[in-house]
C-alpha cells in the first residue's frame, strides 16, 4: 500500500475536499457543531490510518491516546491553564511520550498478538478511567470546562462557529506535518519497513526505534485530536476512552481505504453521517449498516474509498 | 484459617465453573485459527444464538429446557455449517486485518439482527427449578447451578478426549492442524475436516452460551462485548492447542474470580493485566506460532 | 599475508537440534578477494552465510572483520560495519519503485535515513547518488516502475543496486545467478565486476561458469566442513574435490570453461 505517491489523488481530489470542508461551513451553519465533530474525528482517524496504512500497525486501542488527550485537555482548564492553543500541544506531548514508552515494548509484535495487547491495554486505560473518578468524572464525566479565546481573539460560542474552523485549521495543519513526514527519508524507510522490515535490518535500519517514532507521532497527533475535541465540547466522557472508538475510528480509515492519507479524510465524514441518519431510524440499524459496509469493503471494494477512486481516475502506475 | 477454606471454595467453585464456560466457547476460536489460519472476531455470534434459542424454545415449544437446549446447540451446528460454506470460508486467503474487518462486520450485522429480533435488553433467562437453588458446603451457601455448569464441563471434556485421542476422526483432525500440506498430500479432505471442526466449535459454543448465561448474560451486544476475554484466551492459546486452551480458561476464570473477590474495585481488569504482563514476560510465548 | 583481513571465520560451530551443521569452519579473506563457497545442497553454505550476516548464532567460534569481532553484533550492527548480504530469493520492497528500493539503502548508508526534513539540496545529492547506481547496471529507466512489476533478472540487478548503494567492504552473495538462465548470466557478470575491486566478495554459488569466469579462491564445504580451500586452479584440480563433489562431468565443465577462455 502507498500513500501520497499517485499525485492525481492528492492534488485534485484533495483540493475538492479542502474546499468543500470550507464550503460547508457557510452553507450549512446549522449543522457547525455536528461538522466540528465530524473534523475532529477525522483528524483522530489521520492519525490512525498514518499508523496503519502507513506504518502497518494494527492497533485496536488507538483510543487510549484520544481519550488520554481529551482528559489531559479537561484537566488542564479545570487546573486554570485555559490556553487552548498550548493545551492542545502539551496534551498531544503527553501522548506522545505515553506512547514511546509502551511502543518500545508491544511494537517488537504484529498481527494478532499485538492486536491483542493493544485492545488489552486500552481496556485496562478504559477501566481505570472508570474508577479514578477525582480525576475523570467517571461516569459523569468533567464538566464545568471552559476556555480562554483562541490566539486571544476568537470567543468561543455554542453555535459551532469556531469550534468547526479551529478544527479545520488544526486538521490542515497536522494533514501539512503528515504529508512531509510521508515524503521525507523517514517516510522512504518507513514504507520500506513495511514492506519486507527483514531486508530494512540487512540495510542497516533500526527497526523498532523507527516503528516507535512513527507510533508516537500518531498517539501525539490522536492526542491533539483528542484535546480540540473537549475544547469544542467543553466536556470529556469516558466514550473517547472506549473499544467502540477504536473500532469505530478502524472502521473509518478502512472504508475510506489505507491508501491514501485522504482516505481518513474520505472515511471519518462519509462513516459519521452514515452513523448519525441511520441512528435517526433506529439506533441499531447502524450496526446493520456499517457490519454490511465492512464485509463489502473486504471482499470488493478493497482499497475503500480513495482506493475506488484511483481506479475510476485510472491512476494505477504500470510500465 | 476459618476465612481461607469459604473463600478458597468459592474462588474455586466460581472461578472453575466460569473458566468451563469460556473454555467450551473458546474451543471453536482455537480450532479455527489453528486449522483454517482465521481470525473469527464474530465467533461469540454463535454462543449468543445458542443461548437465545435455548431459552426462548421451551415457551414457543413446550418442551422441556434439556430438549431445548440440544436442540438450539443443533440448530447453531447447522447454521454455522451453511455460514462457513457462505462465509468464513472465504476468509482463507486474506490477511489478519481483512479478517479482523470482515468478521467486526459480521458480528455488527449479526448483533443488530439480534437486536431487531429480541430487542436490545439482556435477556432474563430462567433456568429449570433442579438446577437452582442452593446447597450448603463449609457453612455457606453456593448455588447448584455452578455444579451443573463443572458437570456439564466434565461431560464435554471426557467426549472432547475421547473424540480427539480414541477416534480416527480425533487423530485425523490433529494431524490437519499440525501439518496442512502433509495431511492433503496424504489424501486427507483437509476442507471436509475444517467444516466439520468449525460446526463442532459453533455447537461447543452455542453450549457455553446456554450454559454460561448466568455467569455472561446473554443481550444482543454479546459476541462485541466479550471479545476482548475470547480474544484473550485464544491469544494465550496458541494455534490449535485445545490443552492450552483448557489451562488458560481455567486461569482466566480464577484469575477474575479472584481478582473480584479480593479487590472488587479493580476486579474488571485483572484479567487483561494478566495478559500484559504475560505479552511482556514472554513476547515469545505469543510469537511462537504467529508469523 | 595481511594481518587486518576483510572476514574471517575461526572456528565456526553451529548445531540444529541433534545436527552439527556447520563444523569447526575457518576461512580467511583479504580486501578485495573473489571468493567462491560451493558445496553439494544441504553442505550447510546458508548456514554459514547466516551465521556471518548475523541471523544465526554460533554455538563457538567468532566472525571477524578488519579485526572487530561481529560475532555479539546484530544483523544491523553488522552492515553498519560494513558487511552486507544479497539473498538467494530475491527479497526487494515489491510495491516500491526501483529507484525507491535503492533510494533506501543509500539513505541508510549516507545516514539521512531518520531525517524527517530533508532540504533540496540533500534531496538532489541523494537522487544522484541512486542515479549512479542505476546506471552502473544499466536499468535506469525502470527507475519509476514499482518492483514487482518487473522479469526476474530485472530483479536480480535491483538486488544488486541495493547492495552496490550500501558500499560494503565485505559481501555475501547469496547464489546471485538463482534462477537466471544461463543465456542471462552475462549482464548479472557484468554487474559483478561493477563492484568495487577493494570489496571482499564471498560468493556462494552452483554455477560453476559464474565461479569460474568471477573468482580467484574457492572453499568447498561438505557436511558443513571445509573440504578444501585456496586458489581456485589448485582446488578444483584437486583429486579429493573431483572425487567427493565435482564428479567427471562438474570438473569437465570446469575445465572445459577454461579451454575455451
Amino acid at each position: 500500500m502507498k500513500l501520497e505517491k499517485t499525485g492525481f489523488l492528492s492534488d485534485r481530489v484533495g483540493m475538492i475536499w479542502w474546499l468543500t470542508a470550507l464550503a460547508a461551513y457557510f452553507i450549512f451553519p446549522d449543522y457547525r457543531g455536528f461538522g466540528a465533530s465530524v473534523l475532529v474525528m477525522t483528524l483522530f482517524a489521520l492519525s490512525f490510518g498514518l499508523a496503519l496504512g502507513f506504518a502497518g500497525i494494527i492497533s485496536l486501542g488507538h483510543a487510549m491516546y484520544f481519550g488520554v488527550g481529551a482528559y489531559v485537555a479537561g484537566r488542564l482548564a479545570l487546573a486554570g491553564w485555559q490556553e487552548p492553543i498550548s493545551g492542545v500541544l502539551i496534551a498531544g506531548f503527553v501522548t506522545g511520550v505515553m506512547a514511546i514508552g509502551i511502543g518500545f515494548v508491544i511494537l517488537r509484535l504484529n498481527g494478532l498478538p499485538l492486536l491483542m495487547v493493544t485492545m488489552a491495554l486500552s481496556v485496562i486505560v478504559f477501566e481505570a478511567a472508570n474508577k479514578a473518578t477525582g480525576i475523570t468524572g467517571g461516569d459523569d464525566g468533567l464538566v464545568g470546562i471552559s476556555f480562554k479565546p483562541v490566539l486571544g481573539i476568537f470567543n468561543w460560542t455554542l453555535d459551532g462557529h469556531l469550534q468547526y474552523l479551529y478544527a479545520l485549521a488544526w486538521l490542515a495543519l497536522v494533514f501539512f506535518i503528515a504529508r512531509r513526514v510521508i515524503s521525507s527519508p523517514y517516510g522512504l524507510s518507513m514504507a520500506g519497513i513495511r514492506e519486507n522490515p527483514l531486508r530494512m535490518r540487512l540495510l542497516g535500519a533500526p527497526v523498532l526505534r523507527r516503528l516507535v517514532v512513527m507510533y508516537s507521532l500518531c498517539a501525539a497527533f490522536a492526542g491533539i485530536a483528542g484535546a480540540i475535541l473537549t475544547q469544542n465540547t467543553a466536556f470529556v466522557g469516558l466514550q473517547v476512552l472506549s473499544l467502540e472508538t477504536s473500532v469505530d475510528v478502524l472502521v473509518m480509515v478502512v472504508l475510506g481505504g489505507t491508501f491514501s492519507l485522504y482516505g481518513a479524510l474520505l472515511g471519518a465524514p462519509v462513516y459519521l453521517i452514515v452513523k448519525y441518519v441511520t441512528q435517526q431510524w433506529n439506533p441499531f440499524y447502524w450496526m446493520l449498516v456499517i457490519g454490511v459496509l465492512l464485509m463489502g469493503v473486504t471482499f470488493f471494494f478493497k482499497g475503500g474509498i480513495s482506493g475506488w477512486l484511483t481506479r475510476i481516475f485510472q491512476m494505477d502506475r504500470t510500465e | 484459617m476459618d476465612q481461607i477454606t469459604p473463600a478458597a471454595t468459592f474462588i474455586l467453585l466460581y472461578g472453575v465453573s466460569y473458566g468451563i464456560v469460556l473454555f467450551v466457547i473458546s474451543i471453536g476460536l482455537v480450532l479455527t485459527l489453528g486449522l483454517m489460519r482465521v481470525v473469527n472476531l464474530a465467533h461469540g455470534v454463535f454462543a449468543v444464538l445458542g443461548g437465545y434459542l435455548a431459552f426462548n424454545l421451551p415457551s414457543l415449544l413446550g418442551i422441556s429446557f434439556i430438549a431445548s437446549a440440544l436442540i438450539s446447540m443443533v440448530l447453531v451446528l447447522l447454521v454455522s455449517l451453511v455460514l462457513e460454506r457462505v462465509f468464513f470460508r472465504r476468509l482463507f486467503g486474506m490477511t489478519e486485518l481483512e479478517q479482523v474487518l470482515a468478521t467486526i462486520g459480521f458480528c455488527f450485522a449479526f448483533i443488530a439482527l439480534l437486536t431487531f429480533a429480541f430487542g436490545p435488553n439482556v435477556l432474563a433467562t430462567k433456568y429449570p427449578e433442579w438446577m437452582s437453588g442452593n446447597f450448603s458446603l463449609l457453612g455457606r451457601q453456593f448455588p447448584l447451578y455452578r455444579v451443573f455448569v463443572m458437570a456439564c464441563g466434565l461431560v464435554i471434556l471426557l467426549a472432547l478426549w475421547l473424540l480427539f485421542d480414541h477416534t480416527n476422526f480425533g487423530a485425523t483432525l490433529r494431524a490437519c492442524v499440525d501439518n496442512q500440506s502433509m495431511a492433503k498430500a496424504t489424501g486427507i479432505n483437509v476442507n471436509w475436516y475444517f467444516s466439520v471442526a468449525f460446526a463442532i466449535g459453533a455447537g461447543l459454543a452455542a453450549i457455553g452460551g446456554i450454559v454460561g448465561a448466568g455467569m455472561l448474560p446473554l443481550e444482543p451486544l454479546y459476541p462485541f462485548k466479550h471479545l476482548p476475554l475470547f480474544l484473550t484466551i485464544v491469544a494465550l492459546s496458541g494455534f490449535g492447542n485445545i490443552k492450552a486452551s483448557l489451562v488458560v480458561s481455567l486461569v482466566v476464570g480464577l484469575v477474575d474470580t479472584a481478582g473480584r473477590y479480593f479487590v472488587p474495585e479493580y476486579g474488571a481488569f485483572t484479567v487483561f493485566t494478566l495478559l500484559v504482563i504475560l505479552v511482556l514476560w514472554r513476547p515469545q510465548g505469543l510469537l511462537a506460532g504467529w508469523k | 599475508m595481511t594481518s587486518m583481513l576483510a572476514l574471517e571465520l575461526r572456528g565456526l560451530t553451529k548445531t540444529f537440534g541433534g545436527l552439527q551443521v556447520t563444523h569447526d569452519v575457518h576461512l580467511g579473506l583479504a580486501s578485495g578477494a573473489r571468493h567462491a563457497l560451493i558445496g553439494p545442497n544441504g553442505a550447510g553454505k546458508s548456514t554459514l552465510v547466516g551465521l556471518v550476516s548475523g541471523a544465526i548464532e554460533p554455538d563457538s567460534g567468532q566472525v571477524l572483520s578488519f579485526g572487530h569481532d561481529l560475532t555479539r553484533l546484530s544483523l544491523q550492527d553488522r552492515v553498519k560495519m560494513g558487511l552486507v548480504r544479497s539473498f538467494q530469493i530475491t527479497s526487494l520492497f515489491p510495491k516500491l519503485t526501483v529507484l525507491e528500493n535503492v533510494q533506501l539503502a543509500v539513505n541508510e548508508n549516507t545516514g539521512v535515513a531518520d531525517q524527517l526534513w530533508i532540504g533540496m539540496k540533500d534531496l538532489v545529492e541523494q537522487r544522484e547518488r541512486c542515479l549512479e547506481v542505476l546506471a552502473e547496471l544499466q536499468i535506469v529507466e525502470q527507475q519509476d516502475v514499482p518492483v514487482e512489476n518487473l522479469s526476474y533478472g530485472k530483479q536480480r540487478l535491483v538486488e544488486i543496486a541495493i547492495v552496490l548503494a550500501l558500499k560494503p567492504r565485505v559481501l555475501l552473495l547469496d547464489e546471485p545467478a538463482a534462477g537466471i538462465p544461463s543465456t542471462e548470466t552475462d549482464l548479472l557478470l557484468t554487474a559483478l565486476h561493477k563492484l568495487p575491486s577493494e570489496t571482499a566478495i564471498l560468493m556462494i554459488e552452483h554455477d560453476m561458469k559464474l565461479v569460474r569466469e568471477f573468482c580467484t579462491e574457492v572453499t568447498v564445504l561438505v557436511s558443513g566442513k571445509v573440504l578444501a580451500s585456496g586458489q581456485s586452479e589448485d582446488v578444483m584440480n584437486s583429486q579429493t574435490v573431483r572425487d567427493v563433489y565435482l564428479g567427471r562431468s562438474g570438473h569437465e565443465r570446469f575445465k572445459g570453461v577454461q579451454e575455451h577462455v
